[in-house]
């Protein structure tokens, strides 16, 4: 699983060793990472051979990234927002957002609205980090685990929160119980695993389709390196789109899901 | 225009031809490691099963999708958004045979 590091890598840990000093003398959380009853949850420090070789992953940098393209990008797009004319940013924007729109709409019946921020917002991210991968001198940040899981956790935890908040705690884990009583504490548990099993496919979808591109594309340029890789890298443009969709779908359709009245 | 969409194939251009040079290098030094074997034989037997069970699956999603629309134009974009869905899920399952034959590889 060997990455080429991206053009960010060292500048930002350089000026982390400049702010804070090497990074073998971090603390130990930063270190070690965290580690609950046994299980070691978040990762460490960059180690190579067991030295603590820098203080942030390539990941975090090309998340860190997007994150301050997606912060300056979008209020500079909404702040240019005219009704008569829009601009060139505006129609592209409005074209995603629109679409986001629809399906929200179809797949959150009522009041889907509210829930436009947070769907776009990973629609927007995963988007931008995925086309990092089409530029040779940036890595995108969703070709690690990491990355994927925590934006898969933050999606589970999110939609998990709606539908506690709609139902209630009691009222949202009758859901998990299933038409009849006699079944239900089998069918609790098979709901609850599938709950979780929601949160994983997530990561695994969209860190598989990422890191593969990525792996097909790096070896495919060892054997050919002008003109075969170039399918690959089409079709990585393709994936880029598309796994930002499927996450966003996905995303809205377990809102729907859990906020779901029966009454309608 | 002519001038724009030449500047624009010629960034196109640089943007996917150099990444192949770059990149030809690094894989020349990743060396494959000895061991067994087993790893790669059960990772290629792993992915070779799951793309082909994958391609069956959604060659017959597709192909559902694709008589639907046939026989109800009207109905295009909801059968088109339901294939959709369909497939990628589909999907997903092979990438997930994908991931663990690279963690097997290895090993």
């Amino acid at each position: 699983m060997e990455h080429a590091h991206s053009i960010l890598y060292a500048p930002l840990n350089r000026l982390f060793e400049l702010l804070f000093g090497p990074a073998s003398g971090a603390p130990a959380f930063w270190r070690d990472g965290v580690t609950i009853g046994g299980f070691h949850v978040a990762g460490g420090a960059v180690r190579e051979e067991g030295q603590v070789v820098a203080w942030l992953p390539d990941h975090v940098c090309m998340a860190l990234l997007v994150f301050a393209i997606c912060a300056v990008l979008f209020p500079l797009l909404a702040r240019s927002y005219r009704r008569e004319e829009p601009g060139t940013g505006q129609n592209i924007v409005e074209v995603f957002v629109d679409f986001l729109r629809g399906m929200i709409k179809e797949n959150i019946p009522h009041h889907g609205e509210k829930y436009l921020p947070i769907v776009g917002g990973f629609f927007f991210f995963i988007f931008i980090a995925n086309a990092f991968g089409w530029f040779f001198f940036l890595q995108p940040p969703t070709s690690n685990l990491n990355t994927t899981f925590a934006l898969s956790i933050s999606c589970f935890l999110f939609f998990n929160a709606a539908g506690i908040r709609e139902h209630g705690l009691a009222g949202y884990l009758k859901n998990f119980l299933g038409p009849m009583l006699a079944i239900a504490p089998l069918l609790f548990v098979i709901e609850m695993i599938g709950n979780f099993a929601r949160a994983l496919s997530l990561a695994m979808r969209l860190f598989g389709n990422i890191f593969g591109e990525h792996m097909a594309k790096d070896i495919f340029s060892g054997f050919v390196p002008i003109l075969v890789p170039w399918p690959i890298q089409a079709l990585g443009l393709l994936a880029a789109f598309l796994q930002a969709y499927v996450f966003a779908l996905l995303c809205s359709v377990y809102i729907g899901g859990a906020t779901a009245h029966e009454s309608h | 225009m002519t001038k724009k969409l030449g500047t624009l194939a010629a960034l196109l251009a640089v943007a996917l031809l150099v990444p192949g040079l770059a990149m030809a290098e690094e894989a020349g030094k990743a060396a494959v490691s000895g061991g067994a074997g087993w790893g790669h034989l059960s990772a290629a037997f792993a992915i070779g099963l799951a793309a082909a069970f994958g391609a069956l699956a959604q060659g017959r999603a597709a192909a559902s999708a694709c008589d639907g629309i046939a026989r109800n134009p009207g109905a295009t974009g909801q059968i088109r958004g339901m294939a959709f869905l369909a497939l990628v899920l589909i999907e997903s399952l092979v990438i997930y045979a994908l991931v663990i034959a690279f963690v097997i590889q290895g090993k």
